[in-house]
């Protein structure tokens, strides 16, 4: 769906560029996460993939074709989902979709993606009156409008409840399902754990890693599994190698103790974020 | 042009729900109230501070409230993201700020003839005020490209007022000398007031009528051409988080 080859970026008021030489795919139907620390370049490459900022080095093919080769048309088969509120607040829910449904070819219907994401009721109010959750869910509304190929999410259950939040993931997965694309950034890493297909590493304006978060957990992760069992009233905590677990030693324990976990050294892509972008999460030192 | 029409109908819209319209309508009943306690004649001679303040002042900073407002709400960014272009956001802009410069002319206009029995020449007055409007729609947009927050919107604002406005305003009641009025000849404000000043006057110049709004339409595609589109996008997408 989108080709990147060695995309070079530099803001005019900048020495230095922003992206240095990106190269990857985005695959039809494929969830994509991008992800990396703040100022990292993350913003910068989807400005340049949805068009919104002008002049670069390097090539962005979109269907197949260059993207500057796209007039605004190209707006006809992209949703963006902000992660800020982007409606007017002293219009309701439903003349803000409507307003910008009405700019659109393809009309998705509203009824039942608000009803989904319980909205509906909430359709006549003011959005100034909605909580941060409710335009957080009416920015996805707005992005699904006009039933895009391609769509673009920045922290998509940021601010959202457990509920509501499965309920934006499970769109997310039949919208990809249903042979739609999605690039997603986040800072949940459970959530880009659960949703992506594959997921690219940015740091300093490079890609630093790119693979599948199961083949990187594996990559990153020690091929080890370590046994948690009751022996004379305290808790055990044995770790075999990978290649071990065949041996009759693990056997026995399995056989005979009283395990309570059983865990492999597969590490989280939380660990991997901080081993490959050199960043720590959520503002950690 | 059905997306362009939408693009007015939207703008009116949010005129309305932002009580902009009111605050033009609010601002116009003024004048009318203060037209109403005077003579015909004194209201010819106030006649063009009110044009003025109308289709330029009041334009440039209802324009700067939306741009702000629209900013604040990340509403423009959404609206990039949309297939329309930036020029169709900004003449949608242009046109629905002509129709209300429009609407408050034609409801001051009626209040006199109903009050005073005065009457406006309307060609005169739509074209002049489609073309100062859509001049000092850009004035607003421009304006507020340089503001970072209300406050230097406001203060921008008055800048403008002080360079552009205030100077022809003087020389109208009398404070600078009337010499001072060849030098402001073609300052945009001065070129306003004698295309206003066609609608309600006995004799219209037609050759200076014709070189005012010339002048004024290239004044404003100078300024869109070279200032509000090349600055737009990066105007509409600075802080956004995308």
């Amino acid at each position: 769906m989108f080709k990147v080859n060695d995309l070079v970026f530099k803001y005019p008021k900048n020495s230095e560029p922003t992206l240095k030489g990106l190269t990857f795919e985005i695959a039809k139907g494929e969830i994509f996460g991008f992800l990396g620390p703040s100022g990292a370049g993350k913003t910068t490459t989807q400005k340049l993939l949805v068009k919104l900022l002008p002049y670069h080095q390097g090539q962005i093919f979109f269907d197949g074709k260059e993207l500057h080769s796209f007039d605004d048309s190209f707006y006809e088969d992209i949703g963006v989902c902000f992660e800020m509120p982007i409606s007017f607040s002293k219009l309701t829910a439903m003349e803000n979709l409507q307003f910008f449904q009405k700019l659109y070819k393809n009309h998705a219907e509203i009824q039942p993606l608000m009803e989904r994401l319980g909205l509906w009721e909430d359709r006549d109010k003011l959005v100034g009156e909605f909580s941060k959750g409710m335009k957080i869910r009416l920015n996805l509304v707005r992005a699904l409008l006009n039933k895009p190929k391609m769509l673009f999410l920045d922290e998509p259950t940021n601010g959202l409840d457990p509920k509501n939040a499965r309920i934006v993931k499970e769109i997310i997965r039949e919208f990809a399902r249903d042979g739609g694309t999605v690039f997603l950034t986040s800072h949940i890493m459970s959530d880009v754990d659960e949703l992506c297909d594959r997921v690219a590493f940015i740091a300093e304006g490079k890609l630093t890693e790119i693979d599948s978060p199961r083949n990187l957990k594996i990559k990153y992760g020690q091929r080890t599994v370590t046994l948690e069992y009751k022996e004379n009233g305290s808790v055990v905590s044995t770790t075999y190698p990978m290649d071990a677990i065949k041996n009759d030693e693990f056997a026995e324990v399995l056989k005979t103790k009283d395990i309570e976990t059983i865990h492999s050294g597969e590490t989280t892509l939380e660990e991997i974020f901080i081993q490959v972008t050199g960043v720590k999460l959520h503002g950690e030192d | 042009m059905a997306k362009i029409k939408h693009l007015v109908g939207g703008e009116f819209t949010r005129l309305n729900k932002y009580n902009l319209f009111i605050a033009s309508v609010v601002v116009a009943l003024i004048w009318v109230a203060v037209g109403y306690f005077l003579s015909v004649e004194e209201f010819k001679a106030f006649l063009p501070f009110v044009f003025l303040m109308e289709a330029s002042a009041m334009t440039a900073i209802l324009v700067g409230a939306e741009m702000f407002y629209e900013k604040k709400e990340h509403t423009i960014s959404s609206m990039l993201i949309s297939p329309m272009t930036e020029t169709e956001y900004i003449t949608s802009k242009i046109l629905a700020n002509i129709l209300n410069v429009l609407i408050i002319f034609v409801l001051i206009g009626a209040s006199m003839y109903f009050l005073k029995d005065f009457l406006f020449a309307y060609h005169w007055l739509i074209l002049s005020v489609s073309i100062v409007t859509a001049f000092y729609v850009l004035i607003g947009i421009v304006l507020s490209y340089l503001s970072k927050d209300f406050t230097a919107l406001l203060m921008n604002y008055f800048v403008m007022m002080v360079i552009l406005v205030i100077p022809s305003i003087l020389v109208m009641i009398g404070v600078f000398a009337p010499e001072v009025k060849d030098i402001l000849f073609w300052s945009p404000t001065e070129a306003t007031l004698r295309m206003m000043n066609a609608s309600f006057a006995s004799t219209v110049d037609l050759k200076q009528f014709a070189l005012d709004f010339a002048y004024i339409a290239i004044l404003s595609y100078l300024l869109f051409r070279f200032v509000v589109l090349p600055r737009f996008k990066s105007y509409a997408t600075r802080d956004l988080g995308v």
